[in-house]
């Protein structure tokens, strides 16, 4: 055993899962195993050496010659109270069974090809792991739905870790053609579990482990190999994504990268879609003819048919759900698992599933007679699927049944378990990456998650484990005609997903606003047309005096801004209502948004620049003397005198472009709409770029709400400030004073 | 309104900028051009039935009516390898001597070598007449025409290249159009004496491919002069058989980019590893290849003949298919076994060696079909001496392998010491067609990790690189 961990350190190189993985797959043995690890004496529990013989000898004394093995067993996961592994398991290929087929050398010492787990090794507890030339199939074990077991985490989260393409294996999948990539690309990449999962004290990964200041980009003082080799440290730590990647330096088609690397796991999108059959319920209250639990499965079809290979396998999306261990509002994907099973005594432990087959099952392995009368509805003498599920009379039986086997108060429980899904990572180009996938209000952050169908085992309904609270919070239980569901919003608190977040009190009250604007014009104008037509003749018919209104600079920076304000509402509309509106791509509407709101910007900079300099900005100061007066004046024009064909109250010339209405509506929108706008929208490209700087202010959350209410203002000032252009001397005189520079007024043409 | 094209030109400059950064985004999606957009178009070919109105009796008569129109296409055609079956002047890359070889004069690995055998191994040859030494090579109504243009699919050439007996030579002069793979597969799918024997990746199965036989003729319908088209009828390519260099070669990079994969560490396997190494995962894939041929069991009476294990005249043969190439490095240059050169006693002789190692600059590993045969030489001088097989008073005939390789010695008039012995030959063959789609292609574990398909140690490697890095540049 000591050998183990010298090869561990030392055969970095010829990181030699090689040849056990081999040995396993039925390919012969490619590369001589370890050839660092010495040969040793096998010891029994007194520490005498056994000498002709493979069995009856002690590990811990045997590996402690070298090893720590107290040490280990202190600090390994692998070493708890449920968990039968020994140092064999992992680091001999083929386990302590395989120790019988090796030869002792003259002294009397064993020569073990002792080797780091490989991926194989950790497979055959963990989940389905599958190297080798040989397709890939679902093992029929998958039926027996045992946790824990050897497909324990594909049945929970549908993982399986393979360097093989998909297309190439045996399962019905859909459109298998097109699943021309990996089961997980780290596996097709030639990644070990080991290279992710390892010992918390391992000098190579110490730059992953270690906690180090800031001012260091590496802290080289490691552990010494003889140090590592004695006490390697079994409490496994696993590699964070970015520990080997950057995500900042890829993701270029990803508009604000920080954001969403900072709200969101790698696996969110990594992770798009899983095709081995994971589970969606278990009912371990009963047992089916195969003798495991009652299971459904997601992503599958037909599964009833019990040859998990022939499953027609579409493969499900996980569900996102806020990380437990992570600060912030991060989401990652899981699979919701609905499991009921049979608990007893006053803190609910699970009833050994062994009991609950023993109650259901006689010795030859047929069901007893009375569970079979008190089941069997349609009296085939065969248990249906439908006809499994405990209620009544024979919930009854089993009750009383397991409490006399000694369970104290043997009751059903249900509990909804959060997976978290880590693996089946996919390469960039596959990823989920629709991004109305997120930002749309019908996303992956409120889709409902069924999570079973049929009556439910023993009517009990399901409550969160205590472990998946977070993960599930935010969402709520809900009983449809189709069984049970999760339903409502992940809890996105800190979070604003734009596109998908919206208050609807805001648009609600903005399209108020838009609407009353639009009828307001409307009536304003349809009043002023007939008006005009009862008056004959239209005074603005009359000819007028011709002046220079605007000049040049003033007409362009007006049209900058009115093109950057129209391509902003666009954009923006786009953005706040994805899916509802035609236009460009979500992806190309953030960015042309960010250019518009550049240009503007900088145009209304500049034309700031232009009024101070000129002293045009006068323009937009009201005289006070008679403000009030001249303020009803305009107002008491718009409501009687525009209709009656009276003249303006103020006349419009080159030096005053601006009647005391427009003054009081400019100076609203010049110093409080604008400068909020551009700040809320600046901010929110700041929450992209760089998330932190805006935690402080509480985030997107508080800051899209206000850009989002601005915009509405804008779009109702953009309504009526179109229909007031038609106000002027003739309806299209403002519009052509705008363009051309040159406004008919009214009064005398001169000479 | 004088001033209004300044506004018009603010608003356009608005939209321009809008527009512009829409059409970056767009067209930052797509890379270079796609491959496929080289893939040349095929116009029809000018119907030629009205220029043939008369019965046409021998080869000869349609090359003359040919030429009549085409004066240029036989000197064109004599000057290929298709025609003159020996190459351009190359540098022997282990002498440094300058050489001409081909088919004409060399040794190779399956049936020894024409010399004596004309007759028979010149109904391959792109030209009438080849029965002995004597022939005309210069007289242009010897070129074939019709082996490369027929398009009625009946034409069929016998002994010494001639049309066979039956054919109806004016409904196949009718006929003509450019070469499509059949015409070029009449001949190069069956090298060696029969269906897929020599070449491992070109068989039948490329005259109509699936998608999975050959990407670029299965999935794109391509033909060979797609690729290997060339002007003047000189024909692109180079079989590393009977080439020593890469002169006229064709390469994966005349239509796709050096970089293609868009991902960049597979691209950098580009700078060492040939494109075929991957694409092309196994070879022989539905019809099988010859692997072994041992000349030294032939003669037996006792063994019944089979055309896949035995034959009596030929001796015994491994087939294989589906077969996984061997990987060695090349930089396009082979050391070639020249007539008059020894073999290794007792050992392997390499008849067309591939070139370089892992410090070789240019080489990259690329995939083979290796070929080991057992032919007869001649024990005293220890060369490999051509020997009559087919031709009068060969082996075929009489079983008298001293006779035949007499005759074979006359031939090239070199000196044969009287004991025949035989010695083992090996050639490689790379592998370029039955290219793969891309999701068939290897994938990394194929190759590195436990069980990878690459003896990293022989290719020059201290472990393999994908732990131990790759090579020192």
């Amino acid at each position: 055993m000591k050998t183990c961990w010298t090869m561990m350190a030392v055969g970095l190189v010829a990181w030699v899962g090689a040849a056990p993985a081999a040995a396993e797959t039925g390919l012969p043995t490619l590369l001589p195993i370890n050839e660092m690890h010495p040969a040793f004496f096998l010891r029994d529990a007194q520490g005498t050496p056994v000498e002709g013989r493979t069995d009856g000898f002690d590990l811990d004394r045997t590996c402690g010659d070298c090893h720590d093995t107290a040490y280990i067993r202190a600090n390994s996961a692998h070493h708890r109270r449920h968990v039968a592994v020994d140092c064999l398991t992992c680091h001999l290929a083929g386990g302590r069974e395989a120790v019988a087929g090796l030869p002792f050398d003259p002294v009397g010492q064993v020569r073990m090809p002792m080797a780091p787990p490989t991926s194989a090794r950790c497979g055959q507890c963990h989940g389905l792991v599958h190297e080798g030339p040989q397709a890939l199939e679902i093992p029929e074990a998958l039926l027996l739905g045992a946790d824990p077991g050897p497909l324990a985490q594909t049945l929970r989260t549908g993982e399986v870790y393979s360097p093989h393409l998909m297309s190439a294996s045996f399962l019905n999948l859909a459109d298998k053609g097109m699943q021309n990539r990996p089961w997980d690309v780290h596996a097709a990449r030639g990644l070990h579990c080991a290279d992710c999962h390892f010992a918390a004290n391992h000098p190579q990964k110490s730059k992953w482990a270690k906690r180090r200041p800031a001012h260091l980009r590496e802290d080289p003082r490691a552990l010494s190999l003889a140090a590592y080799l004695k006490r390697p440290d079994h409490r496994f730590r696993a590699a964070a994504c970015t520990d080997c990647h950057d995500p900042l330096q890829v993701h270029r088609t990803l508009p604000y990268t920080e954001r969403h690397v900072q709200a969101l796991a790698c696996q969110a999108c990594h992770s798009p879609a899983l095709h081995a059959p994971a589970l969606m319920s278990i009912d371990r209250t009963v047992v089916t003819p195969d003798g495991g639990p009652r299971m459904a499965f997601r992503g599958v079809e037909s599964a009833d048919f019990r040859a998990p290979n022939t499953w027609y396998v579409d493969g499900y999306r996980p569900f996102l759900g806020r990380e437990a261990d992570a600060d912030g509002a991060r989401f990652a994907p899981f699979n919701l698992v609905t499991v009921w099973e049979w608990v007893g005594g006053p803190q609910g432990t699970p009833v050994d599933s062994e009991l609950v087959r023993r109650v259901f099952v006689e010795e030859p392995g047929d069901y007893r007679p009375e569970i079979l009368a008190a089941l069997d509805a349609d009296r085939d003498g065969r248990l249906s699927d439908g006809e499994l599920v405990l209620a009544g009379a024979a919930q009854g039986l089993i009750r009383d049944r397991l409490a006399a086997l000694g369970v104290s108060e043997p009751r059903i429980r249900g509990e909804i378990r959060a997976h978290p899904v880590r693996h089946g990572v996919v390469r960039g180009d596959r990823t989920a990456s629709a991004c109305a996938s997120c930002h749309a209000p019908a996303s992956r952050f409120n889709e409902p998650v069924p999570l079973a169908s049929g009556p439910l085992p023993g009517g009990v309904l399901p409550v969160p484990a205590e472990s998946s609270l977070v993960a599930l919070s935010g969402r709520h239980l809900q009983v449809t005609d189709e069984g049970l569901a999760l339903a409502g919003t992940v809890d996105a608190s800190g979070a604003y997903v734009l596109g998908h977040h919206r208050h609807a009190w805001i648009d609600r009250l903005g399209f108020g606003l838009f609407l009353a604007t639009v009828l307001g014009v409307g009536v304003h104008g349809g009043m002023r047309v007939l008006h005009a037509r009862r008056r004959g003749v239209a005074r603005h018919a009359l000819p007028g005096r011709r002046i220079y209104m605007y000049g040049i600079y003033e007409r362009i920076w007006h049209w900058t801004m009115a093109g950057a304000v129209v391509v902003l509402l666009v954009t923006g509309l786009r953005i706040h209502f994805p899916g509802v509106w035609m236009g460009p791509s979500f992806q190309t509407a953030v960015s042309l948004h960010n250019v518009a709101a550049a240009i503007l910007i900088l145009n209304a900079a500049l034309s700031l620049f232009y009024h101070v300099t000129t002293g045009e900005i006068r323009q937009f100061l009201p005289h006070p003397e008679g403000f009030v007066r001249r303020v009803v004046a305009q107002a008491l024009y718009y409501t009687r005198g525009i209709f009656t064909g009276a003249a303006h109250p103020a006349a419009k010339s080159r030096e005053r472009k601006l009647n005391p209405l427009q003054q009081v509506t400019y100076a609203g929108l010049l110093n409080v709409l604008f400068p909020m706008q551009i700040l809320t929208g600046l901010l929110l490209w700041v929450g992209g770029v760089a998330p932190a700087a805006l935690a402080p202010i509480g985030g997107l959350s508080v800051v899209a709400p206000v850009h989002n209410l601005g915009s509405w203002l804008f779009l109702a000032f953009l309504v009526a400030h179109v229909y007031l252009t038609t106000t002027g001397h003739t309806p299209t005189a403002h519009l052509r004073a705008m363009v051309g520079g040159w406004e008919a007024v009214e009064g005398e043409v001169e000479a | 309104m004088r001033r209004i094209g300044v506004k018009v030109i603010a608003g356009v400059l608005i939209l321009a900028a809008g527009g512009g950064v829409a059409a970056w985004r767009l067209a930052g999606r797509d890379g270079p051009t796609h491959p496929r957009d080289r893939i040349p178009a095929h116009r029809p070919h000018l119907d030629h039935s009205a220029f043939f109105p008369r019965p046409l009796a021998t080869g000869q008569e349609v090359t003359r009516a040919c030429l009549a129109c085409h004066p240029e296409s036989a000197r064109q055609v004599m000057e290929t390898a298709h025609y003159q079956w020996v190459g351009d002047v190359a540098k022997d890359p282990r002498t440094g001597a300058d050489i001409r070889i081909g088919k004409k004069n060399l040794i190779n690995n399956f049936c020894i070598g024409i010399q004596g055998n004309w007759a028979s191994c010149t109904r391959c040859h792109a030209g009438y007449g080849w029965k002995d030494e004597s022939f005309d090579f210069a007289n242009p109504e010897n070129v074939d025409c019709l082996v490369c243009h027929d398009r009625s699919g009946t034409y069929r050439k016998g002994e010494g290249g001639l049309p066979a007996d039956g054919v109806d030579l004016q409904a196949v002069a009718r006929s003509v159009g450019f070469p499509r793979r059949d015409n070029c597969g009449g001949c190069h799918h069956y090298g060696g004496g029969g269906l897929g024997v020599k070449h491992g990746d070109l068989d039948a199965t490329l005259d109509h491919p699936g998608e999975s036989d050959d990407v670029h003729m299965g999935r794109h319908d391509m033909l060979c002069i797609d690729c290997h088209g060339g002007s003047g009828h000189n024909i692109r390519g180079e079989a590393y058989s009977v080439s020593v260099n890469a002169n006229n070669g064709v390469g994966c990079t005349d239509c796709h980019d050096a970089r293609p994969h868009r991902n960049a560490r597979i691209d950098d396997h580009t700078a060492r590893v040939a494109c075929q190494t991957c694409h092309i995962p196994a070879f022989a894939n539905r019809v099988p290849t010859k692997m072994v041929w041992d000349w030294s069991k032939a003669g037996d009476d006792s063994r019944p003949d089979d055309a896949h294990n035995y034959l009596k005249i030929k001796g015994e043969f491994v087939y294989e298919s589906g077969v996984r190439p061997e990987y060695h490095w090349f930089d396009m240059t082979v050391e070639r076994y020249l007539l008059g050169d020894r073999v290794i006693e007792g050992g392997i002789t390499d008849l067309n060696r591939p070139r370089g190692g892992r410090g070789t600059p240019g080489a990259k590993i690329w995939p083979f079909k290796i070929h080991l045969a057992s032919q007869p030489y001649d024990k005293a001088s220890g060369r490999i001496l051509p020997v009559v097989t087919s031709g009068e008073g060969g082996y075929w005939h009489e079983f008298d392998w001293h006779k035949a390789m007499s005759l074979g010695a006359r031939i090239v008039g070199m000196e044969f010491g009287g004991e025949v012995g035989f010695t083992r030959t090996r050639m490689h063959w790379p592998l370029s067609h039955m290219v793969a789609p891309k999701d068939r292609a290897l994938q990394c574990a194929d190759c590195h990790g436990p069980g990878g398909r690459m003896d990293w140690v022989r290719l020059g490697y201290d472990a393999d690189p994908m732990a131990a890095g790759g090579r020192v540049e």
